[in-house]
């Protein structure tokens, strides 16, 4: 088994949501392989392409039928079966809804692609906001937008506890849109991460790049906040960090 | 399927509708019923095949909502009843798979693109594309072996870890692993990248 076929096992398992070890190595290999970061992008939007197929509904004789059963074994028969006009009258309600949201939607102005997993992750809903990030970013075209949603991505995976794919998600940043992955944001989260996964002369690196190219970023930077190891004691007296 | 925090979890539903709040079955019921429908109609590409296998679902489900232990994954409790049903429908040879010839004249799967195309109506670009994209997505995922389409759809739209569908199928984990990879590698073959790029690149 080559490299890149060893790698993509590990991408599948990556994409299969599996509680990850650290991805160093992934995360490596996809710095310097076109190939495998090609594998990973085009099973990526395969992913948000089917999750996007919209869903389909039973007939409402099954589920009819399906209610019917789950009230014979219960106490109380379901309320809306009973009376078909009451059923109708709820029907209408709801297609009448149905339309007018449709069309308040379009009247609404062009949202940015990002909006809809901002507000899932404000609502701690993270899960939810990654999937509405991912499918915006297998959509969208355009490298500063795919970048602006890999940075997301990258925040949020951070925010899940799970540092290794911050650090996937900024080689993908890396590749997408260059100039977005030497930002002040894209550094302090490759930074953050690097504590995080104890990977502590990268994170020296990672520093004093951040340092150099931003210092104000730099001195704001709560060093002590992320519990560094005493290896990186020695950054704290760069600037005005973690104290 | 979008439980928010302020709604009740499936597992309280189920325990209410155990102990007999016939209502809490229902909210159940409306927050699964299109996910687990679809998921059989892209299994087996046969509308009445899928309403067959999901009413005997929820049938199993209804009996057995008793001795159902609650412990966050009911989820995957779901979609193990899903691949029993499933298996046994296939073993009785109600499900056959679905040739690319029948897909030709298959109303079933016709919802399925005109569904996704009319999400893009006002864009003609948008529009051809979404109704190619989703022609060609169902043709794909249907020139899968079954076993590779399950795992592929346990994850995509069942929304299961690779852990959970090696419990739910009964498969070991690595077994899992290696579905899911062929059916990904399978699926870019059949679509081709130019495809799954946005319909406007495509058409550049």
């Amino acid at each position: 088994m080559n490299e890149c076929d060893r790698v993509e096992e590990e991408i599948v398992e990556l994409l299969g949501g599996n509680p990850s070890a650290p991805h160093v190595a992934l995360e490596r290999h996809l710095g310097s392989c076109i190939r495998c970061r090609d594998t990973l992008a085009s099973y990526r939007r395969i992913e948000a392409a089917y999750r996007a197929v919209p869903e389909s509904d039973v007939s409402t004789a099954t589920a009819a039928r399906v209610l019917a059963a789950a009230g014979a074994r219960g106490r109380c028969r379901p309320r809306a079966f009973r009376r078909p006009a009451l059923l109708a009258a709820g029907l209408a309600a709801v297609l009448v809804a149905l339309a007018l949201f449709a069309l308040r939607r379009h009247a609404e102005p062009e949202r940015a692609p990002w909006q809809r997993g901002d507000q899932l992750r404000a609502a701690g809903a993270l899960d939810a906001a990654r999937r509405a990030y991912e499918d915006e970013l297998a959509r969208c075209s355009g490298d500063a937008q795919a970048g602006a949603l890999l940075l997301r991505l990258a925040g949020l995976e951070l925010e899940a506890g799970d540092p290794s794919r911050t650090l996937l998600r900024l080689v993908e940043l890396e590749a997408r849109d260059p100039s977005s992955s030497r930002s002040a944001e894209a550094l302090e989260l490759r930074l953050e991460a690097l504590v995080r996964s104890g990977r502590t002369e990268e994170a020296r690196t990672a520093y004093e790049l951040l340092a150099r190219d931003f210092p104000a970023s730099a001195a704001r930077f709560d060093l002590g906040s992320l519990r560094a190891p005493a290896e990186l004691e020695d950054l704290r007296a760069l600037g005005n960090v973690g104290d | 399927m979008h439980e928010s925090r302020d709604e009740p979890a499936d597992d309280e539903l189920l325990a209410a509708y155990a102990a007999g709040d016939v209502s809490a079955f229902e909210r159940l019921f409306a927050r699964h019923r299109r996910g687990l429908y679809t998921w059989f109609l892209l299994q087996c590409g046969r509308e009445d095949q899928a309403e067959d296998l999901f009413q005997e679902v929820f049938l199993r489900l209804i009996r057995s909502a008793a001795a159902y232990r609650p412990d966050g994954q009911f989820r995957a409790w779901l979609f193990t009843i899903a691949h029993n049903v499933l298996t046994d429908g296939r073993r009785r040879a109600g499900v056959r798979r679905t040739t690319e010839d029948d897909l030709q004249t298959d109303d079933s799967l016709d919802r399925v693109s005109h569904t996704t195309a009319r999400a893009g109506e006002d864009d003609p670009v948008v529009r051809t594309g979404a109704k190619e994209l989703s022609e060609r997505l169902a043709q794909a995922l249907l020139g899968l072996p079954e076993e590779q389409r399950e795992v592929f759809l346990l994850r995509q739209r069942g929304g299961l870890e690779l852990a959970a569908i090696a419990r739910a199928t009964g498969a070991n984990l690595s077994t899992v692993k290696s579905r899911l990879r062929y059916a990904l590698s399978g699926l870019r073959r059949a679509l081709g990248d130019e495809l799954l790029l946005p319909a406007e690149a495509r058409h550049e």
